[in-house]
C-alpha cells in the first residue's frame, strides 16, 4: 500500500527475535521479524503453524509465556518504546491502546464470569472516566456493535450460554471496549464454523470502519487475506519471507513458499480435478532448524543449488514489497505471462 | 435449585437411618456389657448374676435388637435420645454440653487448613520449580508422612513442657477471657489446621497450574489487568471449583482427627466423650453421638455441592 510511506507508522516492529528456553535447548520462534502498521489499516500474516505469527504478536503485548523473552530488535508504538517497557506501562497499553482476540471463544473467555463482568474489568481499568451506569450503558452498546441481539439480556449471561460465534463477537466487545488503536486478531475465525466465519470477518471489518482501529489479522487461511488485508507478511519458520499487497501477493508471489501456499488452495474450477498440489514436507521444527535458507528442504526452486546454503536477505523489491529468497527475479520471471 | 435440595435431603435422611441400622447393631454385638459395669464383680455382694439380669429387663437388653431399634427411633421422634447408661444424664444433654467445643475446634481448625493450604497452594504453582516451591512441597510430605497425635505430641513437650508458653489441656480458664480462650486455642487448633492443610496444598497447587495454563489467563493479561487481579480473579475463581469438593470429602476425617486431638488436649469435646462410652459399651451416648457426627457429615456434603454451583455457574442444580 502506496500511503504507509506518507503516513506514520502507528506500531512499528524492527528484528523482533524471540527465543523459548525448553527442555531441549533454546529455541528461537521469531527471528528478525519487521513491520510497520498504519493507522486503521488491516495487515494480514499468513504463516503455517509454528511459523511464529501468534508468537510475534504476544511478544508485542508483553505476553510471552514464563519461559519465552524477547531477546532482540524493538517494538515501537507512536515512536514508545515496548521492548524493555516496565509491567506497569505494559499494563496500560494492553486493552487501551492495543487489544487482542483470539483463537478460540470456548476457552479464550473465563467460564466464572458473566460477559458483562469481563468487559467491565477492562473498562474499570483504562476508561477510568466512565462511572457504573456509564459503563453498564458502554457495555450495552458494545454488544449491540457486535450485534448481539437482546444485549441487556446476554450481557448478563456467562459464556457456556453463548454459541462459538456468538462468544467470538463477545471477545470483539471486549477488545474494542476502551476504543483502541490497534488490534491483533489471532486467527479469529479458525475454531468457528465456516458459515460463522464469513459473519465474524464482515464484523470485523465493519467495526475497524466504525472505529478506525488498524487490524492485525493472523491466519492460515489465504483467502481471509485475500477478502479483509490491505497488505500482507507471509511468515515461515519465525522470519518474514514475502510482504506486499494482498493483490501483489497473489498475482506475482516473489517466494516459492507463497506460490505453494496459493497452489495448495483448492479452488472449484480446478481442472486438473486431481489432488491439491501441497507443499512437501513438514514445517521445520523451531528446535532444530536446516542450516541456511529454511525452506530449502521443501524448496522447490533449491535443488541442491549452493546459494540457499545460506540464508536469503528480505531483499527489497519496491514500494512495501520484499521477498527473501535468492531466486526472486527467477519466480518474476516464471510469473509473467508469455 | 430447590428441588436439588430437596432430593438431596431426601437422600440424606435415606442414608442416616441406613447408617442409624447398621451402627445400633454393631453396637449391640460388640462384646462386653453397660450392665456388668454397674456391678464390680471384686466388690459386689450378693447374687450379682441376678442383679444384672434385672438391670438388663429394665433397660430392654433383652429385647430382640430389631424391637430395641424401633423403641430407640421412636423416641428419637419424642426428642429423647436415650439415657446414658453410666451417669443416667440425658444424651441429648450431654450433646448440648460437649458439640459447642468440638464444633468451636473444628470450625478454626478448617479455616486455618483452608487458609494455609490455599495460599500455600497458589504460591507453590506461582514459584513452581523454584526452591519456594520444593521447600512447599517438602514441607508437606514430611507433615503427611507423621501422624498428627506425634506433632501434637512433641508441641506439647516444646510449647507447653520446656518454653512453658502456651497451655496443653482445656478450652480455658475460668474467666480467663478472651486472649486465655485463644492461647488454650492455639496448640490444638494450630496442629489440626496444619495437619489438614498438607493435603490441600498439593491440589490447591495443582489446581492452580491447571488454570494459570488456561487461555483465560492470557486474555485477563491481555486487557491490562494487574498480575494479583489475573492471579485473584481469575485464576482462582477458577482453581477453587475442584477444591470444593476435596474440602467436602475431607470433613469425615476431621472429626477422626478431632476424637485423637482432643483426647490429647483434654479438651471438652464430643471426641472425649464418644471415646469413653465406646469403653464403657454406653449404647446410647455412642448411637446419640454417631447421629450428630453423620448429621454433620451429610449437611457439609449439601453445603458443598450448594456451593459448586454457586462458584461454578455452568453446574445447574
Amino acid at each position: 500500500m502506496t500511503s504507509t510511506s506518507e503516513t506514520t507508522p502507528v506500531l512499528s516492529v524492527r528484528d523482533l527475535t524471540c527465543e523459548f528456553s525448553t527442555a531441549g535447548g533454546t529455541v528461537r520462534a521469531v527471528n528478525g521479524v519487521s513491520f510497520d502498521l498504519a493507522p486503521g489499516e488491516t495487515l494480514g500474516v499468513v504463516g503455517e503453524s509454528g511459523s511464529g505469527k501468534s508468537i510475534t504478536m504476544l511478544a508485542i503485548l508483553g505476553l510471552l509465556a514464563a519461559n519465552g523473552r524477547i531477546t532482540g530488535g524493538s517494538v515501537t508504538l507512536d515512536g514508545v518504546e515496548l521492548v524493555g517497557a516496565s509491567e506497569k506501562r505494559l499494563q496500560s497499553v494492553r486493552g487501551r491502546e492495543i487489544s487482542m482476540i483470539f483463537q478460540d471463544p470456548m476457552t479464550a473467555l473465563n467460564p466464572v464470569m458473566t460477559i458483562a463482568a469481563q468487559i467491565d474489568e477492562s473498562l474499570k481499568r483504562h476508561s477510568r472516566g466512565l462511572d457504573r451506569r456509564g459503563r453498564q450503558s458502554r457495555i450495552i452498546e458494545l454488544l449491540d456493535q457486535v450485534r448481539i441481539p437482546n444485549a441487556v439480556r446476554r450481557a448478563r449471561q456467562y459464556p457456556h450460554e453463548f454459541s462459538g460465534g456468538m462468544r467470538q463477537r463477545a471477545m470483539i466487545a471486549m477488545a474494542m471496549a476502551n476504543r483502541p488503536r490497534i488490534l491483533l486478531a489471532d486467527e479469529p475465525t479458525t475454531a468457528l464454523d465456516v458459515t460463522v466465519q464469513a459473519q465474524i470477518l464482515d464484523l470485523l471489518h465493519d467495526v475497524q470502519v466504525e472505529t478506525g482501529t488498524a487490524l492485525v489479522m493472523i491466519t492460515h487461511d489465504l483467502g481471509v487475506i485475500a477478502e479483509v488485508a490491505d497488505r500482507a507478511l507471509v511468515m515461515y519458520a519465525g522470519r518474514v519471507v514475502e510482504t506486499g499487497t494482498a493483490a501483489e501477493l497473489f498475482a506475482e508471489p516473489r517466494h516459492p513458499y507463497t506460490r505453494g501456499l496459493l497452489a495448495s488452495r483448492p479452488t472449484l474450477d480446478d481442472t486438473d480435478g486431481g489432488d491439491l498440489d501441497a507443499i512437501p514436507g513438514q514445517p521445520p521444527n523451531p528446535a532444530r532448524l536446516p542450516s541456511g535458507c529454511s525452506f530449502r528442504p521443501r524448496c522447490d526452486l533449491a535443488q541442491g543449488r549452493t546459494e540457499c546454503a545460506e540464508a536469503p536477505e528480505l531483499a527489497v523489491l519496491g514500494e512495501g514489497r520484499a521477498a527473501a529468497c535468492h531466486f526472486h527475479t527467477e519466480l518474476a520471471l516464471s510469473e509473467r505471462p508469455a | 435449585m430447590v428441588s436439588f435440595v430437596l432430593r438431596r435431603l431426601a437422600i440424606s435422611v435415606v442414608t442416616l437411618i441406613g447408617i442409624s441400622m447398621a451402627l445400633f447393631a454393631l453396637t449391640r454385638f460388640i462384646p462386653g456389657d453397660p450392665v456388668s459395669m454397674y456391678f464390680n464383680p471384686l466388690t459386689f455382694e450378693g447374687d450379682r448374676e441376678a442383679a444384672v439380669e434385672a438391670v438388663r429387663a429394665r433397660l430392654g437388653l433383652n429385647d430382640p435388637i430389631p424391637v430395641q431399634y424401633i423403641a430407640w427411633v421412636r423416641e428419637i421422634f419424642n426428642g429423647n435420645m436415650g439415657f446414658s447408661m453410666i451417669t443416667g444424664r440425658p444424651v441429648t444433654e450431654l450433646i448440648a454440653d460437649r458439640l459447642p467445643a468440638t464444633i468451636y475446634l473444628m470450625g478454626v481448625s478448617t479455616v486455618i487448613a483452608i487458609v494455609l493450604g490455599i495460599t500455600g497452594g497458589i504460591i507453590a504453582a506461582l514459584r513452581k520449580n523454584t526452591i519456594v516451591d520444593y521447600a512447599t512441597l517438602l514441607g508437606a510430605l514430611g507433615l503427611v508422612s507423621v501422624p498428627s497425635f506425634f506433632i501434637a505430641l512433641l508441641a506439647i513437650y516444646i510449647f507447653g513442657l520446656k518454653l512453658g508458653w502456651l497451655p496443653t489441656a482445656g478450652i480455658n480458664v475460668p474467666n480467663g477471657g478472651w486472649g486465655d480462650a485463644i492461647r488454650h486455642l492455639i496448640l490444638p487448633a494450630g496442629i489440626m489446621g496444619i495437619s489438614g492443610s498438607v493435603g490441600y496444598i498439593r491440589w490447591a497447587r495443582s489446581s492452580m497450574l491447571d488454570v494459570l495454563d488456561q487461555d483465560y489467563m492470557v486474555t485477563a493479561r491481555s486487557k491490562g489487568l494487574s498480575r494479583p487481579r489475573v492471579v485473584l480473579q481469575h485464576g482462582l475463581r477458577n482453581a477453587l471449583i475442584p477444591l470444593v469438593t476435596i474440602l467436602s470429602m475431607s470433613i469425615p476425617s476431621l472429626f477422626g482427627g478431632s476424637v485423637v486431638i482432643e483426647q490429647l488436649f483434654a479438651w471438652p469435646g464430643t471426641g472425649r466423650m464418644a471415646i469413653d462410652a465406646i469403653s464403657n459399651r454406653d449404647y446410647p451416648v455412642v448411637m446419640g453421638f454417631v447421629m450428630i457426627t453423620t448429621i454433620l457429615v451429610l449437611v457439609c456434603n449439601l453445603l458443598a455441592d450448594i456451593t459448586y454451583a454457586l462458584v461454578d455457574p455452568r453446574i445447574r442444580l
